[in-house]
């Protein structure tokens, strides 16, 4: 059997990191996860992670600044920008400093799997 | 009747004006800021209101060029418009035309800093009707943007307050639908299909109250940028690539690269997000496009946004346009919603002197065409 990759879930509203770690858990990932910008950052710089789902509005450290400083160092991880944050300009922001995804929320839990899946390789 | 022949003083007004010492002196007095200039754009008249708020007395400006360090206009993202053809007063004057929109940008005061200006032109002709020179009238707006830049963080910081909750609800509903959580019984789910379905109506209204406070809340400065729209629609797409996916959609992108245009990117990735969301929204089968391309002739900027869905009938085609249309009509149409999104892409195609058009019947999709403006860099044959 294949290793269970490891996703990191930076979201500061415990709620839905709940939600997405159980959805992700189901899905036969492992999950580590974080709930502020700054834990999200050192987690995803120090550990062996092969995906990350990020959040934009979190204390310390907001996701577009954990997206750039992660871009700086592993340039290939695949990263999926989630957040409430609509405005095009945000989104062409995200995208620009290198999201492999931007997903606003509400979002659908299968959309979520299915995006990090092909992002994997796995689709 | 023809605009250039209107008579715009009436008899009363001709003796009225003639009583008038001197126009400089009148204009002297206005708390909007004006000042002319000849064609070279060196200021001759310079009054009070430019004083106070540039800080540059008129006998310190006079002969000058207003491109030599006095206003020296910036666009709002700070890219040069003084000196280029994108200057205001140079356009008008070679134009022959005033502008049809007040422009939005940074004017220099004499300590160094920028004020947010309101900035119209006029051409001035003499009694030939040859052009002679130029007349700008601007108003410092420094203040009317803090606000709106602090209703925008409000809206913000509402909309992620109000998105939050939705959002585990959404989640832990889908989780228990698909029975992550452990099979339901049919009445279950048949309640939770309930609570699914009122939840969605629920984010559907919210995003449109939203959408429209943002939309209100700024609606009267609009910036006007040089930027890339193809990159704007490319990035705008394929943010919506997952939700075309989630609904089995065929989704074709076809934008041609390098469409540049003078205007407010976020407005517009505003409107062109409203059209591809609402052909997402009202398809359940088929496809869905985004096309842009480029007409040389005419300079003008075509996008369409195709879709396969339930189409509108002819007779709304005008309404739909209109604010709250489906307010108004409930059962329009069976999705939620207020429907103000677009108004919102009329009123912002328009204000950068552009226009959409509707192509769409029941049940054979629809087409929605802008066309906008093109600023292209190369020279026209």
């Amino acid at each position: 059997m294949e290793k269970q990759k490891l996703i990191l879930i930076a979201e500061d509203d415990p709620s839905v990191n709940r939600l997405i770690t159980f959805k992700l858990g189901k899905e036969g990932f492992k999950v580590r996860s974080t709930s502020d910008g700054k834990e999200a950052l050192k987690a995803a710089l120090e550990e062996d992670i092969d995906a990350a789902i990020i959040d934009v509005m979190m204390p310390f450290l907001d996701g577009i600044q954990v997206l750039k400083r992660i871009r700086a160092e592993k340039p290939q991880l695949p990263v999926i920008i989630l957040t409430v944050k609509s405005r095009g300009e945000d989104i062409h922001k995200a995208l620009e400093l290198g999201a492999d995804q931007y997903m606003t929320k509400p979002f659908q839990t299968a959309e979520l799997v299915k995006s990090l899946k092909s992002l994997l390789g796995e689709l | 009747m023809d605009k250039e022949n209107k008579p715009i003083i009436s008899s009363d007004g001709i003796s009225i004006l003639e009583s008038v010492e001197n126009l400089p002196n009148l204009l002297e007095q206005v708390s909007d800021c004006i000042y002319i200039t000849d064609l070279e754009r060196r200021i001759i008249f310079w009054n009070t209101a430019c004083e106070k708020v540039t800080g540059y007395k008129a006998k310190e400006v006079l002969d000058k060029r207003c491109a030599d360090d006095v206003l020296n206009h910036i666009d709002m993202a700070g890219n040069k418009i003084c000196s280029t053809n994108l200057c205001p007063l140079y356009r008008a004057m070679a134009a022959g035309q005033s502008s049809e929109q007040p422009l939005i940008v940074k004017a220099l005061h004499k300590n160094g800093s920028r004020i947010v200006v309101e900035v119209s032109v006029a051409p001035i002709r003499n009694k030939q009707g040859t052009v002679v020179g130029g007349m700008e009238i601007f108003r410092d707006i420094s203040e009317k943007v803090d606000l709106e830049e602090q209703k925008a963080r409000f809206f913000s910081a509402l909309s992620h307050e109000l998105k939050t909750p939705l959002t585990s609800m959404q989640g832990y509903l889908d989780l228990l639908l698909a029975g992550d959580a452990g099979d339901l019984n049919d009445i279950q789910k048949e309640f939770i299909t309930t609570i699914h379905n009122q939840e969605q109506k629920l984010a559907g209204t919210i995003d449109e109250l939203l959408e429209m406070a943002r939309f209100e809340s700024t609606d009267f400065s609009y910036e006007s940028n040089l930027f890339d729209l193809s990159l704007t629609l490319e990035n705008l797409a394929n943010s919506f690539r997952a939700d075309a996916a989630a609904k089995k959609l065929d989704y074709s992108v076809n934008i041609i690269p390098g469409l540049k245009m003078l205007g407010d990117r976020e407005r517009l990735a505003q409107a062109f997000g409203n059209l591809i969301s609402n052909a997402i929204k009202y398809t359940e089968k088929g496809f869905v496009s985004i096309e842009a391309d480029y007409n040389r002739k005419n300079d003008m900027i075509r996008v369409a946004v195709s879709d396969s869905g339930i189409g509108i009938p002819e007779e709304d085609h005008k309404a739909v346009f209109e604010m709250f249309y489906r307010v108004e009509n409930p059962g329009t149409r069976s999705k939620g919603g207020t429907g103000v999104g677009l108004y919102i892409v009329d009123r912002i195609v328009q204000r950068h002197n552009g226009m959409v058009e509707l192509n769409s019947s029941p049940g054979k999709g629809s087409v929605f065409t802008v066309y906008l403006p093109g600023q292209n860099t190369e020279k026209k044959e």
